[in-house]
């Protein structure tokens, strides 16, 4: 909702009845500029007031109930002014207006009667009302509906980085707990979905998993051997919980080694070296990753290449001749039977004797005529016959042999001559292929070893510049460094063979059973399986593509707010941490991160993300008012014109009570932004005693611009 | 089919005993690719005393007999092959994650 409209009668410092105490708003930035001690934190406190029931006490610096903080939430003037014996209230109406340009008018009361010149009886608890205009009329909202409504000004979760004080900026984001940016993130956006949806088929996945395997049981051949399989199964789910808890073990582990190298190497002075060095350990360690996934892909392509390639038959060129000569052999004894075979056939009956006319004949009849015996049709006899009219050299040779193999073992002499040559270049593709292999792996060692060069001349500019001690810290990183990046290689390793055993297993109990299983309980698994997948990629998408949305928004933020002072260079990086986790950082155009901000660049940089992120995928920057009393308090000067034009470019709208502009010559920065309304308040004591809070009362003044 | 080449290569040659015998057999038409099966059955052929000229006149029950010398050096020769393998790995046991060991195997010297 967008705010209309603030009025205040008699709260804090602001005496009078609303008229005299009205603020109205536009979309854009509006302003409430006002020095120390002239109402802008009271004003502030009057939306907190009227939406929570709860009111600063600067005393304490804690948030309290109303009922707890009395009539001191009355005007000190009216108090004054009251008759003993008469009642006092204090109130504040806000006026919102809904996307759906519907107006709310809300209004809280507190009050007490004035029982003599020092005693109050106060309200138990203050009172809400709120209205809905319709046509031009407000109308009471049921009480069980103001909650919403009150949701609809500022939600919960946004409230702390919408509405909120300048010194409580530092407090929102506190950038040395890693998961703090996370959690930010998690609040506002609507990650969370897809983290509770993660959970929900996780649980779900584990579930499915045992009823399949409780329906495997059922049905199986071997009751033993399931039971058995069952409880392994359960030992190696149990293994791979814990090799994954080892490998972010490791992960953390490792990027803390490596955040602790970052840091001990930006000490080094020599800037131009340490620059050198580290994009050349940067360059040589993408070359690694890139000369790694190739060798690997070379190396699982190895055993396709034994069938592909013909590798496979390295070494069995002498059976393969073998089997030539032996065909060879084969070859001639068969023709020699065949012509045999065909031989005698001629010498029996000369070629077309009987005639053709009187075979067919004979064939028709089903009767030799040469003996006079019958010849059935499908008989040997009739078959015999009707040889007689095939040529002489046609005649089949199935009746020469009983199996004839020849054209078989024919087609396997072809394949081997055929793949003689191939054979023959067997070594020198695998000879190539080794040697590829070997560049890489010597590309790599190469490497390697220019790293550790690199490490050792890191170690020799620390040594110039610091102290044994942290030239000793150093070496400690890098062997952690090391030590865990093995310890990590060696468990993905591992839980890869684990992730293997299981499904052996799993199959194992699949072949066990007999009967059929429950197909509800196979689909199940499956489906929950791909679920969870599913979920777990998209989730990362989604929260990777946030991040990285929110660090090009942050930037620009960072540099619009920066760019009216260039003592800040460099840029916010939003780092990745093995736990999943993202840290903020600011970075110089190297990549170095920036360690000698002061805590005004801080706030920049936890401003520019608390803004990217409201700017972000639940476009809270659209939809909620931000509201702030001072937050330019810790800001170094030059910073704040830029963070207001920021504000008012990309905020629907904002509320700021500030200091800044004080000068009316420096309102001019105001005329490229995008201004709601801007009023000027002051403190005001018309006795002149400016210690007699009962006669102060605020004026409220518009500027124009 | 790697094993038999390897158990070919080596003449590493082994019998297999009746109660080693599987009881299912994956049939040979099945296997693939086809010129590297019928490269295997022409080895076959030549390391097993059958006689590919008597195989074309016998009966059916003689002819299973000499046919039975073929798949009987086939299944020798692989499980020689797996012997050996298993004996490699017995006796270094790291090897098993040695990727390149069977193309050094096959490209050793003869």
């Amino acid at each position: 909702m967008i705010i209309k409209s603030l009025t205040l009668k008699n709260f804090q410092c602001y005496f009078g009845d609303h008229v005299d105490n009205a603020f109205y708003f536009k979309e854009g930035l509006n302003l409430i500029i006002g020095d120390n001690a002239s109402g802008k934190s009271k004003l502030f406190d009057a939306f907190f007031w009227v939406l929570k029931d709860q009111i600063f006490n600067a005393d304490e610096r804690v948030f309290v109930f109303t009922r707890n903080y009395k009539e001191k939430l009355i005007s000190d003037k009216a108090k004054r002014n009251a008759q003993v014996g008469a009642k006092l209230n204090a109130e504040v109406t806000l006026i919102a207006e809904s996307s759906q340009e519907t107006l709310y008018r809300l209004t809280r009361i507190y009050g007490a009667r004035k029982l003599d010149e020092r005693q109050w009886e106060a309200d138990s608890q203050s009172k809400l009302l709120v209205d809905e205009d319709k046509l031009g009329r407000w109308v009471p909202v049921r009480s069980q509906l103001h909650d919403s409504v009150l949701r609809r000004v500022i939600s919960r979760d946004v409230e702390p980085y919408m509405w909120f004080q300048g010194e409580q900026v530092d407090g929102l984001m506190d950038l040395t707990d890693k998961s703090t940016l996370t959690n930010v993130i998690n609040v506002l956006s609507n990650i969370q979905i897809y983290d509770e949806l993660l959970t929900i088929s996780t649980e779900g996945r584990g579930r499915a998993e045992k009823a399949l395997r409780k329906a495997q049981q059922k049905v199986t051949k071997d009751q033993d051997r399931a039971d058995s399989i069952g409880r392994e199964i359960d030992a190696i789910t149990l293994e791979i919980a814990r090799s994954e808890t080892d490998i972010e073990d490791y992960r953390a582990s490792l990027e803390t080694a490596k955040d602790r190298i970052e840091e001990l190497v930006n000490q080094i002075d020599d800037a131009a070296k340490k620059t050198e060095l580290k994009k050349e350990a940067e360059r040589l360690r993408a070359e690694m990753i890139a000369d790694e996934a190739s060798l690997n892909k070379r190396l699982s392509g190895i055993y396709k290449n034994l069938f592909t390639k013909y590798w496979i038959l390295r070494g069995s060129q002498v059976s393969l001749d073998r089997y030539s000569d032996k065909y060879k052999e084969y070859f001639t004894r068969h023709n020699k039977a065949l012509a045999e075979a065909t031989a005698s056939r001629v010498r029996e009956l000369p070629r077309d004797i009987p005639q053709p006319i009187h075979v067919n004949q004979m064939l028709v009849k089903e009767r030799c005529f040469v003996c006079g015996r019958e010849a059935k049709r499908e008989s040997e006899a009739y078959k015999h016959i009707l040889n007689l009219l095939s040529p002489g050299d046609g005649r089949s040779d199935e009746h020469v042999f009983a199996n004839d193999g020849s054209k078989f073992f024919q087609k396997l002499y072809n394949n081997s001559l055929e793949l003689k040559r191939t054979i023959a270049g067997v070594d020198e593709s695998i000879n190539s292929e080794f040697s590829l292999i070997q560049q890489y792996r010597g590309e790599i060692k190469k490497k390697e070893n220019r790293i550790k060069e690199i490490r050792g001349e890191f170690t020799e500019l620390l040594e110039d510049d610091s102290s044994e001690n942290i030239v000793s810290a150093f070496r400690t990183h890098e062997a952690n460094r090391e030590k865990y990046q093995e310890l990590l290689n060696r468990e993905n390793r591992k839980l890869e063979a684990v992730r293997v055993r299981k499904i052996q297993k799993v199959t194992e109990l699949d072949s066990l059973v007999t009967g059929a299983v429950d197909e509800l309980a196979r689909a199940e698994d499956r489906i929950y399986a791909d679920l969870v997948e599913v979920i777990r990629s998209t989730r990362n998408d989604v929260f990777d593509s946030l991040i990285s949305e929110l660090e090009d928004t942050a930037n620009e933020l960072f540099s619009e707010m920066t760019r009216r002072n260039r003592a800040i260079t460099g840029r916010i990086r939003l780092k990745r941490m093995a736990t999943g986790n993202y840290a903020p950082e600011i970075v110089d155009s190297d990549g170095y991160v920036i360690h000698s901000t002061n805590d005004s660049n801080i706030i920049l940089v936890k401003l520019a993300l608390i803004m990217a992120i409201l700017m972000s995928r639940g476009k809270l920057s659209e939809n909620y008012s931000l509201i702030s009393d001072a937050p330019t308090s810790k800001m170094a000067k030059n910073y704040t014109v830029g963070f207001y034009e920021a504000l008012s470019k990309n905020f629907r709208q904002s509320i700021v009570m500030t200091y800044d502009f004080l000068e009316g010559s420096s309102r001019e920065e105001f005329s490229n932004f995008n201004m709601g309304r801007v009023y000027s308040i002051a403190s005001e004591y018309p006795s002149g005693d400016r210690m007699d809070r009962s006669d102060l009362r605020v004026s409220i003044s518009e500027v124009s611009l | 089919m790697y094993a038999f080449f390897i158990g070919l290569k080596r003449a590493a040659r082994k019998a297999i005993y009746p109660e080693d015998r599987l009881k299912t057999f994956w049939e040979m038409e099945n296997w693939k690719p086809r010129d590297l099966v019928d490269c295997l059955l022409a080895c076959a052929i030549s390391e097993s005393n059958v006689d590919m000229n008597r195989l074309e006149v016998l009966g059916e029950a003689e002819m299973g007999e000499e046919l039975s010398k073929v798949r009987r050096t086939i299944e020798e020769y692989a499980n020689g092959g797996i012997v050996y393998l298993l004996g490699l790995f017995e006796k270094e046991p790291d090897l098993v994650e040695d990727e390149m060991l069977f193309i050094r195997l096959l490209s050793e010297q003869d």
